[in-house]
């Protein structure tokens, strides 16, 4: 233990974040190479660039904007386990891209994208709006009432799918599973812009985060402005989020578990933490579409299932980490 | 002054994705538009309707008195067999596989594929038929307990088995035999036209609205390789050897590659028509949105196996040869 920290304080952190991230982005370019040569088709320049880039491409974005996401979540409203999916962001994402449906407007289009961020924002309001008390907002009433707006959500986009033959090729448990088979580029083209800027506020509202951090009382005290910062950070959340889901469903854990793996190595600073899990959730996300691609060709998986499959039991350790921590809950 | 976070985070919101949209507003629509699926249009896609393979006129010979007399057709088709046999008046109630005009009145009893065990006794029928498919068991056993007399019908994936469930359901209800005949010559009239109708179809059967993939592959056992098979074409999926509806990768159906699209109407519809249809990442790369070949038959009629397979069979011939020409 004492020789661990020794070595660790020898490289101080700055250095340590730098040479993680630029880790993280040769395994990431390894993984990306990888990916595109790998598949049932032939590797012609076709299929190269009219299948996998844009789906890759889509795993990227997606990838970095969910981690980064989670990172605002958390950070924003103070809670461990807050991640897109958990707080109800993604459920009101694909409603909104399920209503554009039904009122016309295809999937993997910029419209439909503005769809998914109104249904994000919609979703995320309700919550932090029931989840306030006295200018705080409540860990676990965020969750519950997260849960409730996800069943609500995913059950409303269940009756408009079933009751329309609006579906196209996304079904209910396309919404709730995920999968990049139907990301192309204009998909990718269509996302791509609400992740930019989301991103940009996320980088931007990341010191006031750092002040948030120590407690509201404390950031008044510092200077910073509780609510707004928190309205900057929850709204390039829902920016990261929403445009995403209108083209590949909901992804769970992502979100959540990918901060935190960051955090264990890198510290809680919260640029460093965004721009460092923007990298690794991106690394992910391909990996894991990989495997949904070629795991057990030429059947197809969700790759929500397959990250779901190893977020789920990372994220109960998570529950009982944080629950022995703050001593129990009621 | 006190700033309400979720009506700001709306307004930002708001104003930031307007912005967007009209930046990149060019791009929306390339899987949007709505492509009429109109048999008046040329040739993409060929829609082969409801209408247009007609039914049969049923058979004439008046029932024996003891044949049942209020049926409920829960097997797949089957009110349309039990129609041609001439018992269209004693259907009472069906599924919505079963959709010959003469039964039209006769009210759906399930919902998505669930029977309603309430709704079929409330017909108080004397004969309840069903086959493999029909489901959930509960709601079944329930039928029995309640004293129905339940028949279980073989299931008919080619033209082939469409004898043998027209020789169980025509015993069930209790038909004349030589309606029973009738209607089986009916199943089997095309295979003489068929053997010199040679076409270069090679069809892929996509079933457009399933899992989280993009692609459920009508394979072995779908019953759409069937109809490819006896209309004289290549069904791909069940030529590799696939089974029955697999959620294929874009990239497996390139290997395939169809130079035919073999789909139901209204999963055509849901992906925004041809134009949407040769759209989607795997459609896009086949010799079949190369020479734009689609062939789309409505939803009931495709696989729903009964007097009409024998002409869906030689219309979905010709449709391979207008789309050889």
């Amino acid at each position: 233990m004492n020789q661990q920290s020794r070595v660790s304080r020898a490289i101080d952190r700055p250095a340590r974040t730098a040479l993680f991230a630029a880790g993280l982005v040769v395994i990431l370019i390894l993984a990306i190479t990888l990916s595109l040569f790998t598949g049932a088709a032939a590797n012609e320049s076709v299929i190269l660039w009219n299948i996998r880039a844009p789906r890759i491409l889509a795993a990227v974005i997606v990838g970095a904007g969910l981690s980064v996401a989670g990172v605002l979540l958390q950070g924003a409203l103070r809670n461990p386990l807050a991640d897109p999916a958990l707080v109800g962001v993604s459920a009101g994402a694909a409603l909104g891209a399920v209503i554009g449906a039904a009122v016309g407007i295809g999937y993997n289009s910029a419209l439909a994208s503005v769809f998914a961020i109104i249904g994000a924002i919609v979703a995320m309001a309700v919550v932090v709006w029931i989840a306030r008390t006295q200018g705080r907002i409540e860990v676990v009433t965020v969750l519950l009432g997260g849960i409730a707006i996800t069943a609500f959500a995913s059950a409303l986009v269940a009756i408009l799918i079933s009751t329309s033959d609006i579906a196209g090729a996304r079904s209910v448990s396309f919404w709730t599973t995920g999968s990049f088979a139907l990301a192309n580029w204009s998909g990718v083209i269509a996302m791509a812009p609400a992740v930019v800027v989301g991103l940009g506020i996320a980088l931007w509202v990341a010191p006031s985060l750092n002040v948030l951090s120590l407690g509201d009382n404390a950031a008044y005290a510092s200077g910073i402005e509780v609510r707004k910062t928190r309205v900057w950070a929850l709204l390039a959340a829902v920016l990261l989020t929403g445009a995403g889901v209108a083209v590949v469903g909901i992804i769970a854990f992502v979100g959540l578990l990918v901060p935190h793996a960051v955090r264990l190595i890198i510290g809680p600073a919260h640029r460093q933490l965004m721009l460092v899990s923007a990298i690794a959730g991106a690394l992910v996300l391909v990996l894991a579409d990989t495997v949904a691609r070629i795991a057990i060709s030429p059947v197809e998986l969700p790759v929500g299932a397959v990250t779901a499959i190893v977020g789920a039991p990372l994220f109960l350790l998570l529950v009982a980490r944080t629950r022995s921590r703050q001593g129990g809950w009621a | 002054m006190r700033i309400r976070p979720a009506l700001v985070i709306v307004a930002l919101a708001t104003l930031l994705v307007t912005a967007c949209s009209q930046s990149d507003g060019p791009v929306a629509d390339t899987t949007v538009s709505s492509t009429q699926v109109d048999s008046n249009q040329i040739e993409t896609p060929i829609v082969i309707t409801n209408a247009s393979v007609p039914f049969p006129s049923p058979a004439t010979e008046p029932w024996p008195a003891e044949s049942a007399q209020r049926i409920v057709a829960l097997a797949t088709g089957s009110g349309e067999i039990v129609a041609a046999l001439g018992g269209a008046d004693r259907v009472v109630g069906r599924d919505e596989t079963s959709n010959a005009p003469d039964i039209s009145e006769a009210p759906i009893v399930t919902s998505g594929h669930s029977v309603s065990a309430e709704q079929v006794i409330a017909l108080q029928p004397d004969l309840v038929l069903i086959d493999a498919a029909t489901s959930p068991v509960e709601a079944i056993d329930q039928l029995r307990s309640a004293g129905i007399n339940v028949v279980e019908i073989p299931e008919a994936w080619t033209l082939s088995e469409v004898a043998a469930k027209t020789q169980a359901i025509g015993t069930a209800v209790g038909a004349p035999e030589s309606s029973i005949r009738y209607v089986q010559e009916l199943a089997t009239g095309s295979e003489l036209f068929l053997s010199e109708q040679a076409t270069d179809a090679r069809v892929a059967f996509l079933y457009l609205r399933g899992t989280s993939a993009v692609y459920l592959l009508g394979g072995v056992g779908s019953g759409a390789d069937s109809l490819i098979t006896e209309s004289g074409a290549v069904d791909v999926g069940a030529e590799s050897g696939l089974t029955a509806f697999t959620p294929l990768t874009a990239e497996e159906l390139v290997n395939l590659n169809p130079n035919t699209i073999l789909v139901m109407t209204k999963g055509l519809e849901s992906v925004g028509g041809a134009d949407g249809l040769f759209n989607l990442p795997g459609v896009a790369q086949t010799d079949a949105a190369a020479g734009q070949r689609v062939v789309a038959v409505d939803d009931t009629l495709l696989l729903s196996f009964g007097p009409r397979t024998s002409e869906l069979v030689t219309a979905l011939n010709s449709a391979w040869q207008r789309l050889d020409q």
